[in-house]
């Protein structure tokens, strides 16, 4: 903990903690339950793809195709779920499951390309992006996929309370649990050690015998598992198929894992360094939008912030 | 330790930077607009009409959404309004179903909720107003009969795929065109990705890759925001029959000019208009909605494009 304190985290904690409270003083909205519970859920989603991405940037690579990924497992467990595709609709777990093993799949064949045939991780990925959309598409006909069954379209049902008058909804629980897992991982496991010497330098690791195939294409599955987990999860909050899930999140995955202290040259960073920065984006621009900001300059103070956060963090490492 | 007062400097400042752009209260009812996308003039022209009518009655108006269509965010700027205890919402969903729950919980916190342009019909919404895809679909496709005759070769240019209208006024068309006129060849969409200048190419690459085309359909007026003749350039007037949809001032233009034979125009100023003034009638104590209030389109030609441009100036 200690540790984590003096990392680069502490850094992102910081400018998080003072974000909340510039808002919190100028909106007496920000901090409502109602605000808390939605800015946690906004941020679970990016929050789900920036952990998988975060783990293929340590180990060297970057994964462009999460956000498709997530859309191609939102749509493929909502048309086996749904009674309007000619076939009887699945029971829940196993629609859910066929939706994070489709998923899973895009990113195990994330890995085949990169490890197995050398393909540079940005040009497979590219790939993956545009196909696994291009299923999407075509599995929906372009429409919106509905009439599912409940759980889906009930956060109600799912939801944690925490507190009196604030619950978590599941996909914010999820995000919080793999981030947990994801760090013990990363700090605790011959895995996590792997992935951070691959990134350091695939040469080294290559001669030192570590398994650099292998740990390529967990990165890569883990970030497709990952991206499958949040495509199913907008079942369980929205409850209807969207084959335009997830368009652009990729890039704001990557934002999220900058802003958290990974660097995109590899082997270095962790897990809860991109969930704040997930976090630091949604609540920029739920805080943007209370203090009544045009929408244009919502995205345009999110990229200064994006960039003076990197920088801050870069300054503050040398020591100001 | 400098660094930690620098940061606190950095955040301080954006701090009064926003407090700058944060409005002071009003004491106006205040309606919060949330179209689908920034990124489509057509919405440009909602807000215009939102503006007018919110000047008109004393209302104030906030306006956001995403960028691009995108229904998760648009979740997120739905609920933030309502966290914000708003006074009325108007939206046009990027998915019906996702954004069920988010104008429910609205509607359960006290805010009325009208749709526009695009309907969740099982939400708690009062009432959709807005314009029905297929039927305006349909409309093209006779208008396109009424040009090209019933034989030929059409092409049609699609948006964005998983777009719910345009897939429907593609469908609306395409079944008019098989009841009208069997004969006909519709070739498969090509798409835009709502993009305008990609709109001029891959219509003049329809337009040139199939010297037999005799019509071509445009779910979206796209390729008609570019300067005319646009994607027709070198195509003379009148050899195409194109019938595209909305009614925007670049678009009249090419009926101007003979280069478009007819628009299907939805009433793009009116879906804020006419929402601003539902959720004033439900404040002032309304209350009988219908559940959707069609607001029909217009037919736009070259007989009666300047008194069209005359009525929306």
């Amino acid at each position: 903990m200690t540790r984590l304190l003096r990392s680069t985290t502490a850094g992102v904690l910081l400018v998080l903690a003072l974000e909340v409270a510039v808002f919190s003083i100028l909106s007496p909205h920000f901090l409502s339950a109602a605000n808390v519970r939605d800015t946690l859920l906004t941020m679970s989603f990016i929050g789900l793809l920036a952990l998988g991405q975060s783990v293929v940037i340590l180990s060297g690579g970057i994964d462009l195709s999460v956000g498709s990924l997530l859309g191609l497992s939102n749509v493929v467990a909502a048309w086996l779920l749904s009674p309007d595709f000619g076939h009887a609709p699945w029971p829940a777990a196993p629609g859910v499951a066929a939706g994070i093993l489709a998923g899973t799949a895009g990113g195990l064949l994330n890995g085949l390309l990169v490890a197995g045939l050398r393909i540079p991780p940005f040009i497979a990925t590219l790939g993956m992006l545009s196909a696994a959309r291009g299923v999407a598409y075509w599995l929906s006909g372009g429409l919106p996929i509905q009439r599912l069954a409940e759980p889906f379209g009930r956060p109600d049902l799912t939801a944690l309370p925490l507190l009196p008058g604030l619950a978590l909804y599941l996909p914010t629980v999820a995000v919080l649990v793999a981030t947990l897992l994801l760090e013990t991982t990363l700090r605790r496991t011959r895995t996590g050690r792997h992935l951070y010497a691959l990134g350091g330098s695939e040469a080294a690791a290559r001669l030192s015998g570590l398994p650099v195939g292998r740990t390529k294409l967990l990165a890569y599955g883990l970030s497709g598992l990952l991206a499958g987990v949040a495509g199913t999860l907008t079942l369980f909050q929205y409850g209807a198929g969207d084959s335009r899930a997830g368009v652009g999140f990729e890039l704001d995955a990557v934002a999220a894992c900058v802003i958290g202290g990974v660097s995109l040259a590899g082997g270095v960073g962790n897990a809860v360094g991109p969930l704040v920065g997930a976090l630091i984006t949604a609540s920029l621009q739920s805080g943007l939008i209370m203090v009544r900001v045009e929408p244009q300059l919502v995205h345009i103070a999110t990229g200064v912030v994006i960039v003076a956060a990197v920088a801050l963090e870069r300054w503050r490492r040398r020591g100001g | 330790m400098r660094h930690t007062v620098w940061s606190f400097a950095f955040l301080a400042a954006l701090g009064v930077a926003l407090g700058g752009c944060g409005r002071a209260k009003s004491g106006k009812p205040v309606f919060a607009g949330v179209p689908k996308m920034l990124n489509n003039p057509v919405f440009e022209l909602a807000h215009r009409g939102a503006q007018k009518a919110a000047a008109e009655l004393g209302v104030e108006l906030l306006w956001n959404a995403p960028i691009e269509g995108d229904a998760l965010a648009q979740v997120g700027i739905v609920k933030n309004f309502t966290a914000q205890k708003v006074d009325g919402l108007f939206l046009s969903v990027n998915n019906a179903e996702m954004l069920r729950g988010a104008i429910d919980d609205a509607v359960t916190a006290g805010i009325p909720v009208v749709c526009f342009d695009s309907d969740a019909p099982q939400s708690k919404r009062l009432t959709c107003y807005g314009v029905d895809d297929a039927a305006a679909g349909a409309r093209a496709a006779e208008l396109m009969v009424e040009k090209m005759g019933k034989r030929g070769e059409v092409a049609v240019l699609h948006g964005t795929q998983g777009a719910p209208n345009l897939e429907l006024r593609i469908r609306g068309f395409t079944d008019r065109m098989r009841q009208i006129a069997p004969e006909a060849i519709v070739l498969p969409p090509v798409f835009c990705n709502d993009n305008i200048q990609k709109a001029v190419d891959v219509v003049k690459a329809q337009i040139t890759g199939n010297p037999g085309l005799t019509g071509f359909y445009m779910s979206g007026g796209w390729p008609l925001f570019a300067t005319a003749p646009g994607p027709f350039a070198g195509t003379a007037p009148g050899k195409l029959a194109v019938v595209a949809f909305d009614g925007l001032a670049e678009e009249l233009e090419y009926v101007r000019q003979g280069l478009v034979h007819a628009l299907t125009a939805q009433k793009c100023y009116e879906w804020g208009y006419e929402s601003v003034k539902l959720l004033m009638e439900h404040r002032n104590g309304r209350r009988d909605f219908p559940g959707h209030t069609d607001s029909g389109f217009d037919v736009i030609t070259k007989e009666n494009v300047e008194a069209y441009a005359a009525r929306t100036k």
